[in-house]
């Protein structure tokens, strides 16, 4: 019988961070819960401002950052030692696991986005990283944009795109960047472990119908989408209070949301999508949360 | 390295219709200090009155050449900048303070100390870019492509992470070509006439993959030495030879002249060090070389060299810059040995 989780004050979020680097302490850590403080109102409405403003004041109590800037907070710096070629990030964790549940979402998200090089498809992956992805659909032959924040992933991407000379172009920007700078040109725009990096992911999902053709679908995949995990998602979005998430939050700044299925696939709807889901059983890095734009 | 130092070569063309793009180029700086224009001359037929160099920007100081710009594009309703080295630089400047609504740069951290503009100086622009613009400028949303050759990956992605994170930056990367022949890849292939066509026609934008190869064939090219060695009037040998052009179109000599190519020759005698090889040159003067057709030049081999024999490589080079048999283009080396001199000198 396995002990009881944990529960962490926030204020603990730096002891958790040196635990979770602990062998001793680590599986502990993972295994941890986070309590809301005692200020944080659950009454709002998730969709308004204030709502908003309360989540970021929760991430600069784990963090004691004074202002959440993508730019600067979502950086990875250790990106630049990598080899882009011989070992993006999938394969330098070291770990059989890792590798295949990257690449089971990768077949997943291929698949289900039903698309073949006689339709020319034009493709935009949001927070790429190393566009592993994205350079797996310009290798079959299609077009293929990359956005993200940081200029080292897209360094990544861009040697990987001489490498293979395919037709695969990252671009720096936020979430929303339309790199075609013209609405409705992307058969398929997709996130794989970023949109819940997204803190205005409400008038990202407006975007995303400004930026697909008719027909066009979002996918997203290895995104934290809970249907019942009251003690990690207590609420219909923000940030996860599972141990190891408020320790790497602390630690590195990032964003680190999650959503609760239902609220997140009804303000797809709300924008004009028709959903679908497509569960993995063998991991749930490859659940596929698809989202069409209509004819 | 100081600008201005010859003058330029004037190809300056103020008007456009208001609707098309009007592109500014700004030119990096060339090993003589001199404004650097070898990749305009390629776009004078594809750009034709769209077409504006800004090299006022190595001149003058940098708010009397904002000024003179901000008066040159005012009939200018979509500009685009675009430059190389310390152009680029001044192309991400200017884009920015004149709201242009393309950057497109390559090697924008190259050429550290030419021109008056620094990185640091680019970001701060990108700082301010908040304030409202000049009222005849329309305000629009500023997209940056940085290219980056082969040596100035790292240093450019720096100056890419100091600009405004705002701003929408496509990278990409040329691997086979350094900074110093980027300018000379870009002029003689038709990559610039390819990328302004695709953005005329709301089309993707080539991609660089093919650059290296574009450039191979473009500026195809033969060298053929004489083994016969005659003597010099200064004493030393006169080395024979013909460059030979393999491409599709005519070399025009003088560009060749403007931008400093010539035929050289390393030499080197048993002995030497080999870092530090003896050099000719030979000059072209004007003219035009038609493909398939050959010119015919020398070189002076210096009596140094002659006395221990020396083994003389032969190709085409873009003075301060580079020797394109670096490049994959070819050369052609003739071996002397010492003996085989004096045979010849007892003649």
């Amino acid at each position: 019988m396995s002990a009881a989780p944990r529960h962490f004050e926030i204020e603990q979020a730096g002891e958790a961070w040196r635990q979770l680097n602990n062998p001793g302490s680590s599986q502990q850590i993972k295994e941890a819960r986070f309590q809301l403080p005692a200020w944080y109102r659950h009454d709002l409405d998730p969709l308004g401002t204030p709502y908003r403003d309360q989540q970021l004041a929760l991430w600069r109590a784990i963090t004691g950052r004074s202002d959440y800037q993508p730019d600067r907070d979502e950086e990875t710096p250790e990106v630049a030692r990598l080899d882009p070629i011989r070992r993006p990030g999938l394969y330098s964790a070291n770990d059989a696991m890792v590798a295949g549940d990257h690449l089971m979402a990768m077949g997943h998200i291929l698949k289900i986005s039903g698309l073949t090089a006689r339709q020319r498809p034009r493709i935009l992956e949001y927070g790429a990283g190393f566009g592993q992805i994205a350079l797996t659909f310009a290798r079959i032959g299609f077009s293929v944009e990359t956005v993200d924040i940081s200029a080292h992933y897209c360094n990544a991407v861009a040697a990987s795109s001489e490498h293979y000379k395919v037709d695969l172009t990252p671009y720096i920007g936020t979430f929303g960047y339309n790199p075609a700078g013209q609405s409705h040109a992307y058969d398929l725009v997709f996130f794989y472990e970023s949109f819940h990096h997204c803190l205005d992911f409400q008038s990202l999902v407006h975007r995303l119908a400004e930026l697909l053709k008719p027909g066009g679908k979002v996918l997203l995949a290895g995104e934290p989408i809970v249907t019942n995990a009251p003690d990690i998602m207590p609420y219909p979005w923000g940030i996860r209070l599972d141990g190891e998430n408020i320790a790497v939050t602390h630690a590195r700044g990032w964003m680190e949301l999650g959503f609760q299925e239902e609220f997140l696939v009804r303000l797809f709807e709300t924008a004009g999508f028709r959903f679908a889901k497509h569960p993995c059983v063998n991991s749930h890095y490859a659940t596929v949360y698809e989202f069409v734009r209509p004819e | 390295m100081k600008a201005g130092s010859q003058p330029a070569r004037p190809v300056q063309i103020d008007r456009q219709d208001g609707h098309s793009p009007l592109w500014l180029g700004f030119p990096d700086v060339d090993p003589l200090g001199r404004p650097a224009l070898a990749v305009f001359s390629s776009l004078e037929q594809s750009l034709g009155n769209r077409l504006l160099i800004a090299d006022e920007w190595l001149s003058s100081e940098l708010p009397i050449a904002r000024a003179r710009l901000i008066e040159r594009v005012r009939n200018g309703h979509r500009i685009f900048c675009f430059g190389i080295g310390a152009g680029a630089r001044a192309a991400l400047f200017f884009g920015s303070v004149l709201r242009a609504e393309r950057v497109i740069t390559w090697a924008p951290s190259a050429a550290p100390g030419a021109g008056p503009l620094d990185a640091a100086a680019v970001a701060m622009a990108y700082d301010i870019a908040s304030s409202p613009p000049p009222p005849h400028l329309t305000s629009s949303a500023l997209t940056v492509h940085i290219t980056s050759s082969s040596d100035t990956v790292d240093t450019d992605i720096a100056l890419a992470r100091s600009l405004r994170p705002a701003v929408g930056i496509r990278l990409d990367r040329i691997e086979g070509i350094p900074y110093s022949a980027l300018e000379q890849a870009l002029a003689q292939t038709n990559y610039l006439s390819r990328m302004i066509e695709a953005i005329d026609h709301g089309r993707p934008l080539p991609k660089p993959h093919h650059l290296q190869r574009s450039w191979l064939s473009a500026f195809a090219h033969q060298i053929a030495l004489d083994p016969a060695l005659s003597p010099s009037e200064e004493g030393g040998f006169a080395l024979r030879g013909t460059l030979r052009n393999s491409s599709p179109k005519a070399f025009s000599i003088e560009r060749f002249e403007r931008d400093l190519i010539r035929v050289g020759a390393r030499i080197i005698s048993p002995g030497d060090d080999l870092t530090q090889p003896r050099s000719a040159r030979f000059s072209f003067g004007s003219g035009a070389l038609q493909a398939d057709a050959t010119l015919p030049f020398w070189l002076e081999v210096p009596r140094e060299a002659v006395a221990r024999g020396f083994e003389a490589r032969v190709a085409l080079v873009c003075e301060g810059r580079f020797w394109f048999d670096d490049h994959q283009f070819p050369n052609a080396t003739l071996s002397v040995s010492a003996d085989v001199l004096q045979k010849w000198s007892a003649k």
